[in-house]
């Protein structure tokens, strides 16, 4: 049945001992002939029919011995010997082209040897014939190899480093070698090339630093080390395997960033500080890029930051006291910092009461400074629109919103019932812009006062109106009137003033149109903020005097009597002793002596006598008396702390609402995270809150655990 | 490879010389000629020293056939059971012997289907015989012992119910 000649052992091996020397001739020198279709066919059947004779003519077994044998034979004769003798580039490429080569050999052997990977190699289990012979390779040659071809390789990056132009493909196709060798899986890769290299760059960058770092300034240094970064990302692309990026750049970052970083942020004349300094942007900015990419990296820049933005912004705060009228420019210091701010370190210092001032008051007073007449003539609407932008960013850093809400609306007030308003367009854009960032509650009362001023404005006009229609009630004096929503506007003190006559008659008709358009509403009048326009009739020349009314009330005591003492213009006034000296100083020892003041000395006291000055006279025809404000800052100071007990109590209760029961601990979180958008509740005063809620049995403690409240309802 | 076209003709020569002009695209079902092709060797006729022109012939009207595309899924399912029918004819051989050589091509040129095929039908055809029909059929000597071929009989007594 077998009609084929058995093929021995011997004489099969020769047939297939030249087709190996002809591919090693193929693979030594292109000269040689490719192999032909007769060629591979008679080396495939050979073997074939080697493998497929019955036993004992099957030689598939001394087959296998034979084909790993052809590979180490070629290896150890001809590959190690031209390997060993070549260093450096040489080597590389030499060893390049032995892989190259190995490969092709593994592939025509493998495929002549076909019919072993099929039948044989499979049924005894053994790796296939391509795996087996690029194993040997790596058993041969690359074992005996790598670590020196490692460092060439290594030392060609190294030159690349330095300036270098280097061949990059040859580089790449080395490296690929680590990976090639294992056939999937990069340990060889790994172990053999990838820790090599990052310790060698560890190394260099390890020295480059140490030097620069002595020999740079801070903005050079960061120059530098964003380059080197740069371009060993660059170096991963172009020749390294994918998987070392994260690990190579981590390492470089350290050795270039982590290791100097305080000495690189505390350079005395290039340092972090002097950067902040001198507004160097670009170089902020590269310090940030590079630190923020190393892990805890930026805790020290915005350390540095802090302390920089404290600082300046206490001097600025201080200069503030100093020239309150100033505030304006440094506010808008403080604005430009805030854009290039870290959150955190701008908070510390927004919120820090420096000598007295609040930051929400002097951002309050900055905005009040632009919005009204005078305070922004210079800017364009732009600007404006722009600042105010800032003032509301800038509001989100600070966490007494409450406080800056009552410190706006006495200013609004103060621009609104003045006017002093530069622009209604300008106080509606800061409003929406308020509410957009705090939400409606915020600004509601704020609106609430602009609307309430258009009203009143109309219901001057029906005043006039009603006037004219009705002769006989007369005020006798121009009277201008804003009826104003009380919740909506800051409290004032009401009338405890005594009022001359005529304006008594002005408040009676004003009373009398009023109730002709609403029955159940009380009109309570605020003198306080009252403007006259009064003529002093001097000997020299009548003067128009513009004046508060509490100011003309106290002059118009002149028209009765020449000379009155300090208790006897209190009592006819009504007013506290306060009021009373404010008025008499802005009427006797102010720019204006309208009023003579026995003795003259320069502060008022209560046994001082006044008399009229008819000598008075100046240059203009109408002045304005000013009347200092009362410090204000206190009583608001007081309101807001009010204000907050009430919001502390409305809080607690709240929570205890939806939880009834709730521990100590938990129930202070949750209020502090309640009231968090207007301010930052002390845990102090939660304590006494809760104490008092206790007291007035809203809450009770639980009998067992007294750190437990329970809701009472 | 030299030329993607599907028109490309491969030549294919016998043991006892004859050659065979066949469609690239047809004769890659064998895995063999299939890796020559790949290798660039198959430019030249391809010498098959072990397959007589009447099994190559046998061997390319099997793989002919399978090459055949059918054009949508209706002619899908009866050009599959054409195929089948196909398929049961092609191993209905005369000659036993020419079964086997088909066995030995298959496996020589490594057409994987064709192998299936034709070890199936040589399977069959020994399905109903008796141990020393079998060793006749394959020319297998018995080269048992009576004692060791009593003992597989008994190891294995169920396959000879």
């Amino acid at each position: 049945m077998n009609k084929r000649k058995i093929i021995e052992l011997d004489e099969g091996w020769d047939t297939i001992q030249t087709g190996i020397n002809k591919l090693k001739k193929i693979l030594d020198d292109h000269e040689e002939p490719q192999f032909k279709s007769d060629d591979y066919m008679r080396l495939y059947t050979t073997i074939y029919n080697m493998c497929t004779q019955r036993a004992p003519n099957d030689y598939s077994s001394q087959l296998h011995d034979k084909y790993k044998k052809a590979f180490e034979e070629y290896l150890t004769s001809t590959v190690l010997p031209s390997l060993s003798e070549k260093h450096d580039e040489f080597l590389l490429r030499e060893f390049v082209r032995r892989w190259s080569n190995h490969k092709v050999m593994v592939r025509w052997l493998s495929r002549f040897f076909n019919y072993l990977d099929r039948y044989y190699l499979y049924r005894k289990n053994l790796s296939p014939l391509k795996e087996e012979g690029l194993v040997i390779f790596r058993n041969l040659v690359y074992d005996k190899l790598c670590s020196k071809v490692c460092a060439a390789a290594l030392s060609l990056i190294d030159q690349e480093r330095e300036g270098k132009q280097i061949d990059r493909t040859l580089l790449k196709n080395v490296v690929y070698i680590f990976v090639e060798v294992r056939m999937g899986g990069l340990e060889y890769y790994e172990k053999g090339f990838e820790s090599s290299m990052i310790h060698e760059t560890s190394e260099y960058y390890s020295r480059k630093a140490s030097k620069w770092i002595l020999e740079d300034s801070c903005p050079n240094y960061m120059l530098k080390a964003e380059e080197c970064i740069q371009r060993e990302h660059e170096r991963v692309s172009h020749y390294l395997h994918a998987s070392s990026e994260a690990k190579l750049i981590k390492n470089v970052q350290h050795q270039l960033l982590s290791v100097y970083q305080t000495q690189l942020l505390e350079k005395e004349h290039s340092g972090c500080r002097a950067l902040l300094m001198d507004d160097k942007i670009d170089d902020l900015s590269r310090m940030y890029r590079l630190f923020s990419k190393v892990t805890k990296g930026l805790d020290p820049v915005s350390s540095v930051f802090m302390q920089h933005v404290t600082g300046e912004g206490i001097a600025l705060v201080k200069q503030a006291e100093d020239a309150a009228s100033n505030k304006k420019a440094e506010k808008r210091d403080v604005v430009g910092l805030q854009e290039q701010a870290l959150k955190e370190a701008f908070e510390v210092f927004c919120n820090k009461a420096i000598c007295g001032s609040y930051s929400a008051e002097l951002l309050a007073t900055f905005s009040d400074n632009i919005l009204k007449k005078g305070g922004s003539e210079k800017l364009s609407d732009e600007a404006i629109e722009d600042t105010l932008k800032k003032v509301v960013k800038l509001l989100a850093y600070i966490s007494d919103k409450d406080l800056f809400v009552e410190f706006y609306r006495k200013k609004l007030a103060r621009r609104q019932l003045f006017d002093k308003s530069a622009n209604v367009e300008h106080e509606r854009s800061i409003l929406t812009k308020l509410k957009q960032q705090c939400g409606g509650q915020f600004t509601s009362k704020m609106e609430g006062m602009l609307t309430d001023l258009a009203l009143a404005k109309e219901n001057q006009s029906h005043f006039t109106e009603y006037l004219a229609n009705n002769t006989e009630v007369s005020p006798g004096i121009d009277l201008t009137v804003s009826v104003l929503t009380t919740g909506f506007w800051p409290t004032y003190k009401s009338a405890d003033l005594n009022l001359p006559e005529e304006m008594v008659k002005c408040v009676e008709v004003f009373k009398g149109f009023y109730e002709t358009k609403t029955k159940h509403r009380t009109l309570t009048w605020i003198y306080s903020l009252g403007t006259c326009n009064i003529n002093g009739k001097f000997d020299a020349k009548t003067v128009e005097l513009i004046v508060t009314t509490y100011q003309a009330s106290a002059l118009l005591l002149f028209n009765m009597s020449d000379r009155l003492s300090y208790q006897e213009i209190m009592t006819q006034l009504n007013l506290s002793d306060d009021d009373v000296v404010r008025i008499l100083h802005s009427l006797s020892c102010a720019k204006y002596k309208i009023l003579i003041k026995e003795p003259n000395t320069k502060t008022i006291s209560p046994t001082d006598y006044f008399e009229f000055n008819s000598k008075f006279t100046d240059k203009m025809r109408r002045i304005k008396i000013p009347l200092p404000p009362v410090d204000e800052k206190k009583k608001v100071v007081e309101d807001v702390g009010k204000d907050r007990k009430y919001a502390i109590d409305a809080a607690i209760v709240c929570v205890m609402k939806s939880r009834k029961v709730l521990g100590h601990q938990q129930l202070v979180m949750e209020c502090a995270e309640q009231l968090g958008h207007m301010f930052k509740p002390d845990v102090k005063a939660i304590k006494k809150r809760i104490e008092d809620l206790i007291n007035r049995e809203y809450l009770e403690r639980d009998k067992d655990n007294a750190n437990l409240f329970r809701y009472l309802a | 490879m030299s030329s993607s076209s599907s028109s490309k003709m491969i030549e294919l020569r016998s043991s006892d010389g004859e050659t065979f002009h066949v469609e690239e695209t047809v004769v890659l079902q064998s895995e063999t000629i299939k890796q020559m092709i790949d290798d660039d060797c198959a430019n030249a006729a391809i010498p098959l020293p072990n397959v007589t022109s009447m099994t190559l012939a046998k061997v390319i009207e099997y793989i002919k056939k399978h090459a055949e595309k059918p054009k949508d899924d209706d002619d899908k399912k009866v050009a599959e059971e054409d195929l089948k029918k196909f398929d049961a004819e092609f191993v209905k051989v005369d000659q036993e012997s020419m079964l086997f050589d088909l066995v030995r091509a298959a496996n020589y040129l490594n057409i994987k289907s064709l192998l299936d095929l034709t070890c199936q039908a040589v399977a069959d055809s020994i399905k109903d015989l008796s141990v020393e029909e079998v060793r006749k059929k394959f020319n297998i000597q018995n080269d048992f012992t009576p004692e060791e071929e009593a003992k597989v009989r008994k190891e294995n007594a169920w396959a000879f119910d």
